[in-house]
């Protein structure tokens, strides 16, 4: 049974200098003028309430800005999402998954609401969460929100250009690569990242380059097909 | 009686799902993304032990925590528990990582009980975990056997699988003041949710209920209700005055959420001299966990002249078996077929000929049962290369053996209930409403096809409007009964609202209603073709009344029918060193009746076929007898096939546009496990008693030969 997750190479644990990379830095440009995490940590959190409307509220523990411990409690997190700065507040255990999903902006007080990441396994299993982070596709489910700071995050809300779908989204369509569309999104960014680095991929290159994702309704060979498809327009295009 | 018309432009084509691109987007909103201002998460505590008493439960920790805003309990003190995971108290939070913390922080003491998660253990208990089943008896077995030519002895059989619905079963729960509860539900059936969640609320007057689901992430049978998570997040809900959403975690998914029972029979068969099954005698037992039945049918598809079958249903400390993909057939396929085989090498028949020997030539649901096999072996044994095939064990003298097998399968597939109604506007513009769900098998692209075809439009000229109950009453998509009910449904609807823009035509065009037909987006007179209105200006003649037209898939007697046949190829390779089975091709060859979209349909039965081989090879429920607790609940250890695994899958349908529209949600994945099972005993020489079909069992069983 071969479920390699990094069968393509693609899939590459953050290293410990890249999850950690820029996360204080990124914090400090508090855009606001007056330093919000400098100003929460002086009052404490109960006046977080007010300021994050619903993630913050009510978190018990100290935050210790500047030490390598942070949290329980939330932290200000600012991500950049499809060329998007997003200031949210999140405890450290969120995961970049879930902060995509289910959190809000401190900003303009909604939510992210990029629900085309899915989560199924919630454990680096089946590739319905995957995003590219600088380019390369991780599981959200398995990286931290505080870790993916500093990084370029792209996810499926972000794949079209200039409102045109990506060749990958047309064919899967047209072959019927998709049905219940759940692991679809991740597919999608698999299969795009695949082509982004090699335009030719044999059949058998695009099954190892998707063994990491899962699908149930069983649209696997379909997705081959649609693969073979996109590659062909996006060799055409260059 | 109504019939599909003769000339058909939209129905049976290859037309691509009409949200596929919102799928492909991302963008379409499933009810696990579904966020709502203010909105909660729920979490469930659930029983750590696989049977227990819960001694003490101290609520007060829980829900003084900062963030907690609902507490339901669903279990009392001195309840028991049933299993790993049976539910206790659901809590709502400001945030899913608060609500976690706060079902960690209640207090419970449990009064921990003696379990029992297996087979062998509840064999060996008996008592109430074994429950005998009812005798089938034909014939006279044992007289039977005297006469026979030759007898095979075998067991057979498969263990537990779950669902494995990438989105979990869940809901969020939305009251709108008192007495309206909005939920967006994982469900395939949209009517039923509302329906138990009408039930569950009948206290408050007045009370108005709508499940929505536009977009769903895999159901396989799993998810007719609303479920003790679905009433939990209403509960929560209406106690905090907020939304709530409560999703299974994946562990939760695998333990609580439904799986197809276990099946394993010890079989015992003859044949006469002419090579006729005469003598059939099976005892069987399964587990569908702590409360529901694992029977399934046995003898499959073959009709001996004498029978003896006995079955035993297995309580144990599990999660309750529900309907997974055609609930009973896959085990009983894949017992029967290996049977089949091994009397036919018994024989030394080739096993498709064995089998046309044997096929009865019709029976009560699958009429036209002997014709539709006997194509469709001749074209899966053509398209697999069968006249490769060597005999048992005979494959090649190497460490890769490959093999070929086949299987057989059959479903009913009718009509199921279905309402629907047309709308004709005088824009010109069609919306078709019908209170069914699309869960994959693309009932949304369904809706307007069929419209389209009766209207004489293109389907991107029709608005199909379902996955709500608040549109006209649709069974649940279960049962492979959707296609024909709703299809039948949308048509008549569409008939009756085309009749009435017929009349308007007619009058302006002086000619009668019934001369008109609508074809190519014109309404046009028969026997005059000259005398035409496109369809923008018929519908101006409406003024400023639309044409809303209702129907029931009744109306459609003659539409559809049911009993569909299948026959699987299986070509495997099984490397006899490491005991790894590789698949090389599968073809499947489908019927449905009436093939209502080509694309669509075909994936449909590539998906059966993915099911079958995951069946067949990897999936597999472990449990842990000390704790009692399944081992991998997850989908790291819970084996499902990625795509390097699956080899070539070939489909073929066959066209009986004159037997209606028959469903083909179940029947592809009836016989696969079957045909891939009888493969790798061709290729090895022996059989691997049990699926899945794994390395070691492949290994052992060499051994063991």
């Amino acid at each position: 049974m071969t479920k390699p997750h990094d069968s393509s190479g693609r899939r590459e644990p953050l290293s410990d200098e890249f999850a950690s990379k820029d996360t204080v830095s990124s914090q400090g440009s508090d855009p606001d003028g007056v330093s919000r995490r400098r100003f929460l940590t002086a009052v404490g959190l109960g006046a977080a309430a007010a300021v994050g409307d619903r993630a913050a509220a009510d978190t018990p523990g100290p935050v210790r800005v500047g030490s390598a411990d942070q949290g329980p409690g939330a932290l200000p997190v600012t991500l950049k999402v499809n060329g998007e700065t997003l200031r949210m507040r999140l405890e450290p255990r969120v995961t970049l998954l879930d902060a995509l999903r289910d959190h809000t902006r401190v900003d303009i007080h909604e939510y992210v609401d990029l629900t085309g990441a899915k989560r199924v396994c919630d454990r680096g299993s089946c590739g319905a969460c995957t995003v590219l982070l600088d380019g390369k596709t991780v599981y959200a489910c398995s990286v931290l929100a505080i870790e993916a700071q500093g990084h370029e995050i792209t996810t499926i809300e972000g794949v079209e250009k200039d409102g045109k779908p990506h060749p990958v989204q047309e064919e899967f369509v047209e072959t019927d690569g998709l049905q219940c569309g759940f692991c679809t999104p991740g597919f999608v960014m698999s299969c795009a990242a695949l082509l982004t680095e090699n335009a030719s991929p044999s059949d058998e290159e695009i099954r190892r380059a998707l063994d990491g994702n899962i699908c149930r309704c069983g649209t696997q060979p379909r997705v081959v097909e649609a693969v073979q498809r996109a590659a062909e327009r996006v060799r055409g295009r260059r | 009686m109504p019939s599909w018309p003769k000339e058909r432009n939209v129905i049976g084509a290859k037309i691509p799902r009409v949200d596929g691109a919102l799928k492909a987007a991302g963008r379409a909103k499933y009810s696990y993304d579904r966020n709502l201002p203010g909105l909660l998460h729920g979490k469930i505590l659930r029983s750590p032990h696989a049977h227990a008493k819960i001694g003490a439960l101290d609520l007060a920790g829980a829900a003084s925590l900062p963030g907690v805003r609902s507490v339901h309990p669903i279990k009392a003190v001195g309840d028991e528990l049933q299993y790993v995971g049976d539910e206790i108290v659901a809590i709502a939070a400001e945030s899913e990582e608060l609500a976690r913390d706060a079902v960690r922080a209640i207090a419970v003491e449990y009064e921990v009980l003696a379990h029992i998660v297996t087979e062998e253990q509840a064999l060996a208990a008996g008592g109430d975990h074994v429950k005998p089943g009812r005798v089938t008896e034909k014939g006279e077995v044992a007289k039977a056997f005297e006469g026979a030519e030759a007898t095979i002895e075998g067991t057979y059989g498969a263990n537990v699988v779950t669902h494995v619905c990438l989105e979990t079963h869940g809901l969020v729960a939305h009251w709108i003041g008192e007495d309206e509860l909005v939920v967006y539900a994982s469900t395939q059936a949209v009517h039923s949710v509302a329906g138990g969640l009408r039930r569950h609320f009948e206290a408050i007057p007045n009370l108005k209920v709508t499940c929505n689901t536009p977009f769903m992430g895999g159901g396989f049978g799993a998810k007719f209700s609303a479920g003790v998570e679905g009433i939990a997040a209403a509960e929560l809900a209406r106690k905090a005055k907020r939304p709530v959403k409560l999703m299974l975690e994946r562990d939760e998914e695998h333990l609580c959420a439904g799986n197809r029972p276990s099946a394993y029979a010890k079989v015992k068969a003859g044949v006469d001299k002419q090579g006729r099954l005469v003598a059939f005698e099976a005892d069987s037992i399964g587990t569908g966990g702590h409360s529901r039945g694992a029977n399934f049918p046995l003898p499959y598809i073959y009709a001996p002249t004498s029978v003896k079958r006995t079955h035993r249903d297995l309580r144990t400390n599990a999660g309750d078996a529900r309907a997974m993909r055609a609930p009973g057939h896959p085990q009983g396929a894949l017992i029967m077929e290996q049977v089949m085989d091994d009397l036919a090498d018994e024989l030394g028949m080739d096993p498709i000929a064995f089998r046309l020997a044997n096929l009865p030539e019709t029976n009560n649901t699958f009429r036209t049962l002997k014709p539709i096999y006997t194509r469709q072996l001749g074209l899966g044994a053509e398209r697999v290369g069968w006249q490769r095939r060597v005999p048992r064990g005979k494959s090649s003298s190497g460490p890769i053996r490959r093999g070929l097998g086949l299987g057989l399968g059959t479903w009913g597939g009718r009509a199921g209930s279905s309402q629907a109604t047309c709308s004709i506007y005088p824009s010109g513009q069609v919306e078709v409403r019908c209170g069914t769900q699309d869960i994959g098998p693309g009932t949304s692209t369904l809706v307007p096809m069929v419209a389209a075809e009766i209207l004489g439009l293109d389907p991107g000229q029709v608005t199909g409007l379902i996955g709500s109950s608040a549109y006209p009453s649709s069974g649940g998509s279960g049962g492979s009964t959707t296609c024909g009910g709703v299809s039948l449904a949308v048509a008549m609807s569409c008939r009756k609202a085309l009749d009435g823009l017929k009349e308007r035509v007619a009058g302006a065009l002086g000619v009668e209603a019934d001369d008109l037909r609508a074809r190519g987006g014109r309404i046009v007179a028969a026997s005059a073709p000259q005398s035409a209105l496109t369809w923008k200006q018929a519908c101006a003649l409406l003024g400023l009344d639309p044409i809303s037209e209702s129907a029931s898939k009744n109306e459609g007697r003659g539409m559809s029918s049911q009993g569909v046949g299948g026959a699987q190829f299986a070509d495997v390779s099984v490397d006899t060193e490491t005991g790894e089975v590789r698949m090389n091709k599968l073809v499947a060859v489908a019927d449905c009746g009436l093939v209502m979209n080509r694309l669509l349909c075909e994936s449909q039965v590539i998906g059966g076929v993915v099911g079958g081989i995951n069946y067949a090879l990897f999936e597999d429920r472990r449990m842990d007898t000390v704790t009692g607790r399944q081992v991998n609940a997850d989908m790291e250890w819970y084996k499902i096939a990625s795509h390097s695994d699956l080899g070539n899958i070939e489909v073929h349908l066959l066209d009986y546009p004159e037997r209606g529209t028959i469903g083909i949600g179940e029947p592809p994945t009836i016989p696969t496990a079957a045909a891939v099972a009888n493969a790798v005993c061709n290729a090895i020489g022996v059989r691997v008693a049990t699926l899945p079909i794994t390395p070691r069992k492949v290994l052992d069983a060499l051994a063991k030969a």
